[in-house]
């Protein structure tokens, strides 16, 4: 559970910076080519890291098992 | 372990039960034993113990006291009448109210009052039967809940939801429906297996939803999906009790339940609402757009955005080149118009020169000593090499030299004169 919390929440960081990233270069009327490079490697490696946590993981599913006070009423 | 319940539907038409017979009822032992009152009362409440019978028919005569729910039964057309009887707790956990006129299917056992000799048919649960019916007890809960603010409530659905919780049936299509249309992202599912439809689906799908709450608290939402069916189908899912429970639920529902014309109430209580499973499964692929979908999006949009920026930097250099060359030319233009001006300005500046060197050198010419020596006159120098201008300088016997055109001479002073 604390590994999913975990996951999602680094999800919402990675893609929070990613977005942040293409928000800096529309906001700037002169991009400083070097500072520039550097935030585009940065995003290359995020958009990396995030196109390899949603290459096609299957999906667990389970039936709940119900104890007898579950099945009473 | 409870007893296996048996059950059929019956008409209240006076004919007595068509497919039951009590048991025993045919032994000549039986028909010859003699019974107390009392004792008989027990022996034919004992004949219905551990059966439970559906009947259907019109409400009337509704009463509702602090000891239960009384009401009586008949058919349509006929004369038969079946007084009923509900405890307070089995009408509390009916899900909609009773009232007159309702066409109902009511499961129970009969049992005879003993002390009144009255028998009644003591209801442990009821659906509703009969569009009418079905449409009116629809219309007064979603007005009721309407009015308490239960439908404005919605909570969001969150974004990247992993941990799903399912309440429906694990037979038939909608699981499958719901699953094959989920993207592999990864997700857990857990089922809550329950019945959809009947008279025990509303306290299953309820037991569902505190299950999880209790249980699952880390589900990020509960799903609650059925297939479509008719407004009796859904009767569960227009149920007050199973509409309240979607409302106390701490983690978010979505609703996926099908249907016609009305909107099951359930659905209408949910945070969110969708007409099919699929849809429902629909919404949680959506709540990873931002990652599906985005990132690809935010992938182009850097490589544009950079691209862009490189683009603009050609195009800086390329003015700055151009504006470069263009003060060059200009330059060029400048130093070859202060070159000529220069050349002009020295030539202007030889020719003066030229001019007074010449008039300097006629001036020159013209009082050259050489000249004047050369007509004729000469240059006095005394003893010290001096030139004699002044008579008055001379002393008498003094040597002199006089310098000529050609040669001097040197000659002593034998006499002045001033």
């Amino acid at each position: 559970m604390e590994k999913q919390k975990k996951d999602k929440k680094e999800i919402g960081t990675k893609l929070g910076k990613l977005e942040a990233i293409v928000a800096w270069f529309e906001a700037q009327e002169e991009v400083d080519v070097e500072e520039g490079l550097k935030r585009v490697r940065e995003g290359a490696a995020l958009v990396k890291d995030l196109k390899e946590r949603m290459k096609g993981i299957e999906n667990e599913f389970e039936e709940i098992k119900k104890d007898l006070s579950d099945n009473a009423a | 372990m409870k007893q296996k319940k048996q059950s059929g539907l019956f008409d209240i038409s006076g004919e007595g039960p068509k497919k039951e017979i009590p048991a025993g009822a045919s032994q000549p032992a039986d028909e010859e034993k003699l019974f107390r009152v009392g004792e008989f009362l027990d022996f034919l409440n004992g004949l219905w113990k551990g059966k439970e019978y559906a009947v259907q028919g019109e409400i009337s005569e509704f009463k509702m006291h602090p000891s239960g729910a009384y009401f009586a039964l008949k058919d349509a057309e006929g004369e038969g009448v079946l007084y009923c009887y509900m405890n307070p707790y089995a009408y509390r956990t009916l899900g909609f109210a009773l009232e007159d006129g309702f066409v109902v299917r009511a499961y129970g056992v009969p049992n005879i009052y003993k002390p009144k000799g009255r028998m009644s048919f003591v209801v442990r649960t009821m659906t509703l039967a009969g569009e009418g019916s079905l449409k009116k007890a629809y219309e007064a809960l979603k007005k009721k809940l309407e009015n308490e603010g239960l439908f404005a409530r919605k909570r969001p659905i969150p974004e990247f939801i992993t941990r799903i919780g399912i309440i429906t049936s694990k037979t038939g299509a909608v699981i499958d429906d719901f699953r094959k249309n989920l993207k592999p992202l990864g997700l857990h599912l857990s089922l809550f297996d329950t019945r959809v439809e009947g008279p025990s689906a509303p306290a299953n799908i309820i037991r569902g939803l505190r299950w999880f709450n209790e249980h699952h608290l880390e589900c990020d939402v509960i799903v609650v999906i059925r297939g479509g069916g008719s407004l009796e189908d859904l009767q569960p899912f227009n149920n007050e009790l199973v509409a309240r429970a979607v409302f106390s639920s701490e983690i978010p529902v979505i609703a996926g339940i099908g249907h016609d014309r009305d909107v099951p109430i359930v659905s209408l209580v949910a945070d969110a609402q969708t007409s099919t499973p699929s849809f429902a499964a629909a919404a949680i692929n959506e709540s990873w757009d931002r990652v599906v979908l985005g990132v690809p999006r935010l992938e182009r949009e850097l490589a544009l955005a950079f691209e862009g920026a490189l683009a603009k930097l050609r195009l800086r250099l390329s003015r700055y080149g151009e504006r470069f060359l263009t003060r060059l030319a200009r330059l060029t233009v400048r130093y070859r118009t202060l070159e000529v001006s220069l050349v002009r300005m020295f030539a202007l500046r030889l020719s003066a020169i030229n001019s007074q060197l010449m008039h300097a050198a006629q001036y020159l010419s013209a009082v050259d000593p050489e000249r004047n020596l050369k007509l004729g006159y000469g240059i006095v120098f005394d003893a010290h090499g001096r030139v004699m201008k002044d008579a008055r300088n001379a002393k008498e016997g003094e040597m002199i030299a006089a310098r000529l055109y050609r040669g001097s001479l040197m000659a002593r002073i034998e006499k002045k004169t001033e």
